[in-house]
């Protein structure tokens, strides 16, 4: 990011290159297609915007992804969406499971149907459990990272994580544990 | 058994989470990275010391060029647009060959005859670097005389590209400057079918981002280059000049 910010192009491709996935899925999980996109470009068009105000203390991966969540928030706050359905307070809790998803037994689950669930239950999940989710599957952050860019506790992002997970277990098809992929 | 869960479950995540960002927006993000680089490079210290510098480089200009202004204007016979080529019904076309004198297109005097054409007789030179330039001429071989005339007639007649065969001297007039090259070609075919001759140029600002820039000429004759000019810009294709001799 150094290496851009004083002009080096290629540092920038490599950077993105990096983190475009992350970050695309970051907001798809999060909002639909069209917003997701619009998020997307918006953040990068920061990173590029504010690349002269970046200090090396934050690992850019960090900085990109504060800046994801500040533009994630900010939006929802436009659109007076509430993030995921689900009110802020009991957000940290461990929750019910929004839905049922295992099947009767009779039903023969592949890993298609599996995988599909999964996506649908983690955009289920309560928005912060959601983030921290997130931000350790899709950008890879380690719990100290994910505490900065959410600006908490590493306490609170294992609890987070911890009931994010739980809720997972909890929803999806028994038999989608079980499989071996 | 829960932690082994949980590893099975980011597996599956892993797994099920594949989408990218479509390749419009990757274009989108870096076309945005790109300008930003280039914007910074032409402007070490910042916005408002370019508009200021942009501001005094105009005033010097115009200063400049009031005191180059000649006191009556100049005439020029040769006019390259292809109106002005056009037959008029008064007077008979005369030969290509005659237009195309390189005599004519420099001192801007008419040639009647062949004992005047052995021996023009030159204007007053008024500046110096005019005077310098028609030596230029004088040395150019005559297919490069030629080349640099914007006749449109004797444009048709020849391959209309001459990069690298046009010398190495001369101003140019560049029309526009691409970052896709498909943009370029577009222009410098408009250019040829218009009956102007030129090049395109490729400049590389940095290693990774390089322009096509569209050029017509090159001009030995600066007069002739300014009815180039005014002959585009009628045609709605506004140019600046490019100085110096590469």
């Amino acid at each position: 990011m150094l290496r851009y910010a004083g002009g080096d192009l290629d540092a920038f491709q490599r950077l993105y290159e990096q983190h475009r996935g992350g970050l695309y899925r970051y907001f798809l999980r999060q909002t639909n297609r069209s917003v997701a996109e619009e998020l997307f470009q918006d953040v990068w068009a920061r990173v590029v915007q504010g690349r002269r105000d970046y200090r090396p203390q934050a690992a850019f991966r960090t900085w990109l992804y504060t800046l994801a969540r500040n533009r994630l928030i900010d939006h929802w706050r436009r659109e007076g969406v509430q993030p995921g359905g689900y009110p802020a307070v009991d957000d940290d809790g461990p929750g019910m499971a929004a839905v049922d998803a295992n099947p009767g037994p009779q039903r023969l689950l592949d890993l298609r149907d599996c995988l599909e669930q999964l996506l649908q239950l983690v955009t289920g999940l309560p928005d912060m459990q959601r983030q921290t989710f997130l931000l350790r599957h899709e950008a890879g952050m380690s719990m100290a990272e994910i505490a900065e860019a959410m600006s908490t506790g590493a306490e609170t992002v294992k609890s987070r994580l911890r009931y994010a997970m739980n809720r997972l277990r909890a929803a999806i098809a028994k038999e989608c544990l079980e499989v071996e992929s | 058994m829960s932690e082994a869960h949980d590893s099975r479950l980011s597996e599956l995540y892993r797994e099920s989470s594949q989408e990218t960002p479509p390749a419009r927006l990757d274009r989108a993000v870096m076309d945005m990275a790109r300008t930003s680089v280039r914007r910074r490079a032409f402007s070490p210290f910042g916005g408002h010391w370019l508009a200021g510098g942009a501001l005094v480089g105009v005033v010097v200009l115009s200063v400049l060029l009031i005191l180059e202004v000649p006191q009556q204007p100049v005439r020029y016979d040769v006019v390259p647009a292809q109106d002005a080529v056009a037959p008029a019904s008064d007077a008979p076309l005369r030969s290509l060959k005659e237009i195309m004198q390189p005599g004519r297109l420099s001192s801007g005097v008419p040639v009647e005859t062949e004992e005047k054409r052995e021996a023009p007789t030159a204007p007053e030179p008024r500046f110096e670097f005019h005077e310098t330039l028609s030596d230029r001429d004088a040395a150019v071989p005559e297919d490069a005389t030629r080349m640099r005339a914007q006749q449109p007639a004797a444009a048709a007649e020849e391959p209309a590209a001459v990069a690298g065969a046009s010398p190495a001297t001369g101003h140019y007039l560049q029309a526009g400057s691409f970052r896709d090259k498909a943009g370029a070609d577009a222009l410098l075919a408009k250019l040829t079918r218009l009956g102007f001759r030129g090049d395109i140029q490729e400049i590389s600002i940095t290693t990774a981002d390089v322009y096509h820039r569209v050029r017509v000429g090159p001009f030995e004759d600066l007069e002739v280059l300014d009815k180039s000019r005014q002959a585009l810009a009628e045609r709605g294709i506004e140019t600046q000049t490019l100085e110096g001799r590469e």
